[in-house]
């Protein structure tokens, strides 16, 4: 993803931030993970994915996950809210 | 295209058998939880045995769903092909049979069938050959054999008719026979192809009437002709009826006797 290495270089957080997760979420209906390590929790309210030093807790209703490969991990559904909790 | 493999896991927290799959770099496609135990999800199905592999020595009982889409009509054409296979034979069969000739028939063709066959072979009508002969053309051709005056060629099923009228030897003696009226009545139509016509449309005969003349103009030998003719008769009603056989134009009461009106045809060596 060109962009999200574009932010990285901008932001100068391409060294310190490598390999952390990125993700972005599209209206609510799409979202994009990257460098997710695993998926610890899946049901269609609530998602919890485990990546480099941290877990993200997507929730919404209907969620689905329309590929995951390499890391890279696509959650289609209502997302309501994703957000960032320590290991 | 690529085609998937749907798959359904059951177990304990089945979301650990996705990273399973992805510790051995298999992507996931579709994931959906359908129960608290159930996760179903496609792989690419180049990697259905891969994963077949992975869950055979986990705790997962693993399914594989019967296909959907184009996954699913294309399961159906194998598990069908060889019916498939048999429905295009017989398809492709009927087609080529439509074509092909299985038979020749040469109705009235007498002493000069020999011939009329061997012209027909010449322009490819034969047995267990397609049929590609421009029948008008043929019947050009065929009336050109000696004595054929009427031919007409088609195909009808797998096989190929040839109708031939033939000037006969009886047609030759006919010269001094001319077309009579066997009934009274009025004529209702003429055609002639050789002979001169007596009488003309409208005209009233009378049984033993000469409706054609066996000399023409050209001076030709044999009369062929057909007349039609409006017959009356008066009569008891099944004495009508088995007059006319039934095949009459109307049959009606008239004071105190029966009327039937019937058509007679008259014809002489007339194909």
């Amino acid at each position: 993803m060109r962009l999200f290495d574009l932010i990285a270089s901008k932001t100068g957080a391409d060294e310190t931030l490598s390999g952390c997760v990125r993700y972005t979420v599209l209206d609510g209906k799409k979202a994009f993970f990257q460098n997710v390590k695993s998926i610890s929790e899946y049901a269609p309210e609530r998602l919890i994915l485990c990546a480099k030093g941290c877990c993200l807790v997507v929730s919404g209703e209907k969620l689905s996950l329309v590929s995951y490969c390499d890391g890279d991990l696509v959650v289609a559904g209502n997302i309501c809210a994703v957000e960032r909790c320590a290991l | 295209m690529t085609f998937f493999v749907r798959f359904s896991i059951r177990g304990i927290s089945p979301e650990r058998g996705l990273i399973k799959l992805h510790r051995q770099k298999i992507s996931v496609y579709n994931v959906v939880k359908r129960d608290k135990d159930r996760l179903c999800f496609s792989v690419k199905r180049k990697e259905e045995k891969k994963v077949i592999a992975i869950f055979a020595s986990s705790c997962y009982n693993i399914e594989k769903e019967p296909p959907q889409g184009w996954a699913k009509a294309l399961h159906m054409l194998k598990e069908r092909s060889g019916f498939l296979a048999g429905a295009l034979c017989s398809f492709l069969a009927i087609a080529l049979m439509q074509t092909l000739v299985l038979r020749v028939e040469v109705e009235g063709g007498g002493a000069r069938e020999g011939e009329i066959r061997a012209i027909l072979a010449e322009n490819g009508v034969r047995v267990w050959r397609p049929y590609t002969a421009d029948g008008a053309a043929l019947s050009v051709e065929v009336l050109s054999v000696r004595d054929v005056s009427f031919c007409s060629v088609y195909k009808e099923g797998f096989v190929v008719y040839a109708k031939i009228g033939l000037r006969s030897a009886e047609g030759e003696r006919a010269e001094a026979k001319p077309l009579l009226s066997d009934c009274d009545g009025v004529v209702e139509s003429i055609v002639v192809l050789s002979g001169t016509p007596a009488v003309s449309v409208g005209d009233a005969v009378k049984a033993g009437d000469v409706l054609v003349l066996p000399q023409d103009e050209a001076g030709s030998a044999v009369p062929s002709a057909r007349v039609s003719i409006l017959c009356t008769a008066y009569g008891d009603y099944f004495e009508l009826l088995l007059l006319t056989g039934g095949d009459h134009i109307s049959l009606e009461r008239e004071g105190d006797v029966w009327c039937a009106r019937y058509r007679r045809i008259q014809s002489i060596y007339f194909s």
